[in-house]
């Protein structure tokens, strides 16, 4: 991108207003309280300080936003380490490892690995937003059902890495994610499928939900059976260690790694952060000398995931900023808000007013540099949670969920479906399977369909055309090579050693 | 106590029988009008899923019936001992009530019987838990209805 | 720790009031309104700009609600399950209250069950092609369609742009591909980015994509006065070929359960005029159609009028839903 100064002058200069600044902070603190809670992510958030931004210009109040955004993405890994429970779902593929590290009485060393890493990543796709934000969006337009349909067939991959120690319970749960998705009015035809007679039904089972069941209402009978037991942790749990630059320096390529992959995935609609986490944590554990420790409550497994899904943020702003098309459902109502500015997202935007690019460039640099102290402070109490009672942990997180849920759009159906989703949890992970791959199909399985259909309707019985798509086939090239790569590479290195 | 080898197959079980239904019921989809536009018709992805989860269920169930009388079967249980299993189930149980009581009472009876429902079930005794739960719960309330202008009914 | 203790005692003493606080003036508590389309969308955003200004005029918060999904049933029947009090409003729109009931068995009718109050949003289609595309008119194009058979996005199958994307290909003999890309600006960066051939957006569109994709009619029998501010010069299907049909229908606004008393209603009439002033829709964003009617008699007529419309057209596509 061109530097024009007068432009990047006239941001700052913005940016420096005072209501700006405070803003920013109340923004970052806001997304903070409502990203913990279980159910309310960042659409919700944003949502709820929209009304506030008709007040503002368009600088503040997109600074606004764009912190409560950065900052309910970052919360929710606090609860899902500190609890067990995602508030987000962003955060689904940070419970595995850090809650697991929590638990075992290091919790200050997860939160501050968490945090790092969400930093990290929200750095890292800012910066590739400021400089190469055309060139994604390049890529991202090319994004169409062929293209989606092989990232989801890559993405059914991480089920398998997420599987746990069965393959076949793994893929069994995939499967059983996949399916769940199905239910509801058929997208592309209006088909009713599984709706058992009620209208309720017709939008299917609702994805935020479903999740809070899955994880939080089945992490809450377990510790429900444990009611009486004492968490053994020591004072140093309790305190809140930032990993040194030499941990970082190790894992630099996890962070690198990972920032991509996040701020990549977070360029492609629909559930961005989540899909760009299980990525990167399956990416890690793909490439660990040590894959076995994974899940056991190891740092590669918390930093991998959080610096992805504060990635996607960055990666989220691409095609909303440059295309009008928001890559979450998060950024739909932060576009919504632009509009509402009088402004046009889409393929003018950039030309048309350079400053508020860079006001948006800058403010999200600002932001995540702020969120190290706001983040600090607030892990701080997060660490302490250990020493709350599980029985006082029990209620309060079983209320939480059930008026979490309900007020993602006032509905008492919503909590319906948790409860179910929290049940069928409970069963399966008595049952020893991994709920993991479970919820990685659920988010994945309507991209799935919808593109493996829409690809044959694009393709008209031509195989040909099915596969006329490059960045399809070299998605699936890639596939081929991480499927064949271990046994090939396991043989050259047998040989060598023989 | 029931074993994870005789939970794991009746849950296999269950899977198959409940693939084998769903699929037939997806037999009966029809489109609702002609705007059907894709060559795969509604029933196909279900019906791929389900036939997936059977075949997984079926793996399942033989490795679990092949591994027979080994020590670790006969200890290898759901539930540690007969408390846990009572504190999870009951709980379970108060979840399911505090949806019925919301549905027929209304948000602020449920949110006042949810907290100590739990720790009964829980077997707690100790006061000062259930005044600090009472506590929280009046604060999740304010939290909500006052500062995210959410109506609860 | 004292500080949350006393605002958690005060919370509890709210809660026990709240149970028992009898009925007083309406409005005496926050409205909410149903919007059946997910956050950030034109419907979303207007809506969320509406409620603002009526807040100050009733004095209560009016906040809003979104329950996207299901063929905008569950958002519908949210609004009938409250009860008729007009403190549940509902957003109604072109699926809503015109294409979903027409094509399939619901469980409700929008005129019968709900008493309109206003109708604001509007919107027509037009037909676009990528700006580098070969074809530069709609004659052009027709030749092109007629020769291969090209792929077609809209934003959903079954909405209005689906609509007249279908009309138009009965009309002139075409057969299409289609797409659906889930909204109207994804079906345009779905258009720039090739993954269709030709586009139906809507006519307001452009202002996000002006370099990048060239409008070739609008797909509309008559003139509407909007269409010079947003693509001026170009014709509508009525003007350019005397006898081909291009009907489209897109309203939205305010209704409220049917059985909502008088005074009620009254009273939110009053505060709803605001929103037809030039002052208010001076703040909208000018990628928003607006069209004002005030008042149960006059939306009720211009609903008629939608299905007057397109009774006919779906019937002879056979999507009618036939009671």
């Amino acid at each position: 991108m061109l530097a024009n100064t007068d432009a990047l002058l006239l941001a700052l200069t913005q940016l420096s207003q005072p209501i700006t600044i405070l803003l920013l902070v109340l923004g970052i603190v806001i997304g903070l309280i409502i990203g913990i809670l279980p159910g309310l992510g960042p659409p919700i958030a944003i949502a709820l300080a929209l009304p506030f931004t008709f007040y503002l210009e368009p600088v503040p109040s997109i600074i606004l936003l764009l912190g409560i955004y950065s900052a309910a993405i970052y919360g929710g890994s606090i609860s899902a380490i500190a609890v067990g429970i995602p508030g987000t779902g962003a955060a689904i593929a940070t419970v595995q490892d850090g809650h697991k590290m929590f638990s075992a009485g290091r919790g200050g060393e997860a939160l501050g690995f968490s945090l790092t890493g969400s930093i990290f990543g929200g750095l890292v796709s800012v910066i590739c937003l400021a400089f190469i934000a055309p060139l994604l969006a390049e890529f991202a337009v090319r994004f169409g059902p062929r293209e989606n349909l092989a990232i989801s067939v890559f993405g059914l991959m991480v089920v398998v890495r997420v599987a746990g120690k069965s393959l076949s319970k793994g893929l069994l749960m995939g499967a059983l994610g996949l399916f769940l998705t199905t239910w509801g009015l058929d997208e592309l035809n209006g088909t009713e499928r599984y709706t058992f007679g009620s209208y309720h039904l017709y939008e299917g089972l609702p994805l935020v939900p479903f999740l809070v069941g899955l994880f939080a209402m089945s992490e809450v009978f377990i510790s429900a059976e444990r009611a009486h037991h004492k968490i053994q942790f020591n004072q140093s749990s309790l305190r809140v260690k930032l990993p040194g630059w030499q941990t970082l320096v190790k894992m630099k390529d996890v962070l690198i790694r990972s920032s991509l992959i996040g701020t990549v995935i977070g360029i492609i609609p629909g559930e961005g952060a989540a899909v760009g986490a299980f990525f990167a944590y399956s990416e890690a554990k793909r490439r660990s000398k040590k894959p076995q420790d994974f899940g056991t409550g190891i740092a590669e497994g918390i930093v991998a995931p959080e610096t992805a899904n504060n990635a996607t943020v960055g990666g989220a702003l691409v095609p909303t900023l440059t295309l009008g098309v928001p890559g979450s459902p998060a950024a739909a109502v932060l576009l919504g808000a632009l509009i509402i500015q009088g402004l046009s997202p889409g393929t003018q935007l950039f030309a048309e007013h350079p400053d508020l690019m860079y006001a948006i460039f800058v403010g999200l640099f600002a932001i995540n540099i702020l969120m190290i102290f706001i983040g600090l402070i607030a892990i701080r109490f997060a660490a302490r949670l250990i020493m709350v009672p599980t029985a006082v942990i029990v209620p309060t997180v079983m209320l939480l969920s059930f008026v979490g849920v309900y007020s993602v759009s006032n509905s008492f159906f919503n909590v319906g479906v948790m409860l179910g989703a929290g049940i069928l949890g409970y069963v399966v992970r008595k049952l020893g399977y991994s709920i993991a791959p479970l919820s990685i199909g659920f988010v994945l399985g309507p991209i799935l369909e919808n593109s493996l259909r829409q690809s044959l309707t694009l393709a008209d019985g031509s195989v040909q055309e099915f596969f006329n798509t490059p960045i399809g086939l070299s998605i699936y090239a890639a596939l081929a090579l991480t499927i064949l790569w271990a046994p090939v590479a396991g043989r050259f290195n047998r040989r060598r050693t023989k | 106590m029931l074993t994870q080898r005789v939970a794991n197959i009746l849950f296999a079980l269950l899977v198959i029988v409940a693939s084998i239904w769903f699929a037939v019921e997806a037999q009966g989809f029809k489109a609702a009008g002609l705007l059907a536009s894709s060559g795969l018709p509604s029933k196909f992805f279900p019906q791929l899923t389900l036939g997936f989860m059977a075949i997984c269920a079926i793996i399942v169930g033989i490795v679990y019936s092949r591994r027979k009388h080994t020590e670790s079967d006969e200890t290898d249980t759901v539930y540690n001992n007969a408390t846990e299993a009572r504190q999870g189930l009951l709980v379970l149980l108060v979840a399911v009530a505090s949806y019925f009581i919301w549905s027929k009472f209304g948000f602020v009876s449920m949110a006042m019987v949810m907290g100590p429902m739990c720790l009964v079930a829980m077997g707690i005794r100790s006061i000062k838990l259930y005044v600090t739960v009472v506590l929280i719960t009046g604060f999740i309330y304010a939290v909500f209805t006052q500062l995210l202008n959410i109506q609860l009914v | 720790m004292k500080k949350i203790v006393r605002i958690t005692a005060a919370a509890l003493a709210a809660l026990a009031l709240s149970a028992g606080a009898a009925l007083a003036e309406y409005p005496e508590k926050p409205i909410t309104v149903v919007v059946s389309f997910a956050a950030g969308g034109n419907a979303d955003i207007v809506q969320r700009l509406q409620a603002e200004a009526m807040s100050e005029q009733l004095g209560v918060p009016v906040n809003v609600i979104n329950k996207p999904g299901g063929a905008h049933i569950p958002a519908t029947m949210s609004v009938l399950e409250a009860p008729a009090d007009g403190y549940t409003i509902f957003n109604w729109s072109p699926p809503s209250f015109m294409v979903v009931p027409l094509t399939r068995d619901v469980p409700y009718e929008p005129l019968k069950d709900f008493t309109p109050l206003f109708a604001s949003i509007s919107a027509s289609n037009a037909l676009y092609v990528r700006a580098d595309s070969p074809y530069t008119t709609f004659e052009e194009f027709l030749e092109g369609a007629k020769a291969e058979k090209l792929t077609m996005g809209v934003n959903n199958l079954g909405a209005p742009p689906n609509l007249s994307a279908v009309q138009m290909a009965n009309e002139f003999g075409l057969e299409f591909k289609t797409i659906a890309l889930k909204t109207v600006p994804a079906t345009m960066a779905g258009l720039i980015g090739g993954q269709v051939d030709v586009a139906v957006g809507q006519v307001a569109s452009i202002y996000a994509y002006k370099d990048e994709v060239r409008p070739l009619i609008i797909l509309d029998n008559n003139r509407r006065a909007f269409f010079e501010k947003d693509l001026p010069g170009v014709r509508t299907v009525g003007e350019a070929f005397e006898g081909k049909e291009a009907g489209v229908w897109v309203h939205g606004g305010l209704a409220v359960k049917a059985g909502t008393p008088q005074e009620i209603i009254d009273k939110l009439l009053a505060a709803s005029e605001v929103l037809g002033t030039e002052e208010f829709q001076a703040k909208l964003p000018k990628s928003v159609g607006y069209h004002w009617v005030h008042g149960p008699e006059g939306v009720t007529a211009l609903i008629q009028e939608g299905v007057d419309l397109y009774s006919p057209i779906l019937d002879g596509l056979g999507l009618l839903h036939k009671k």
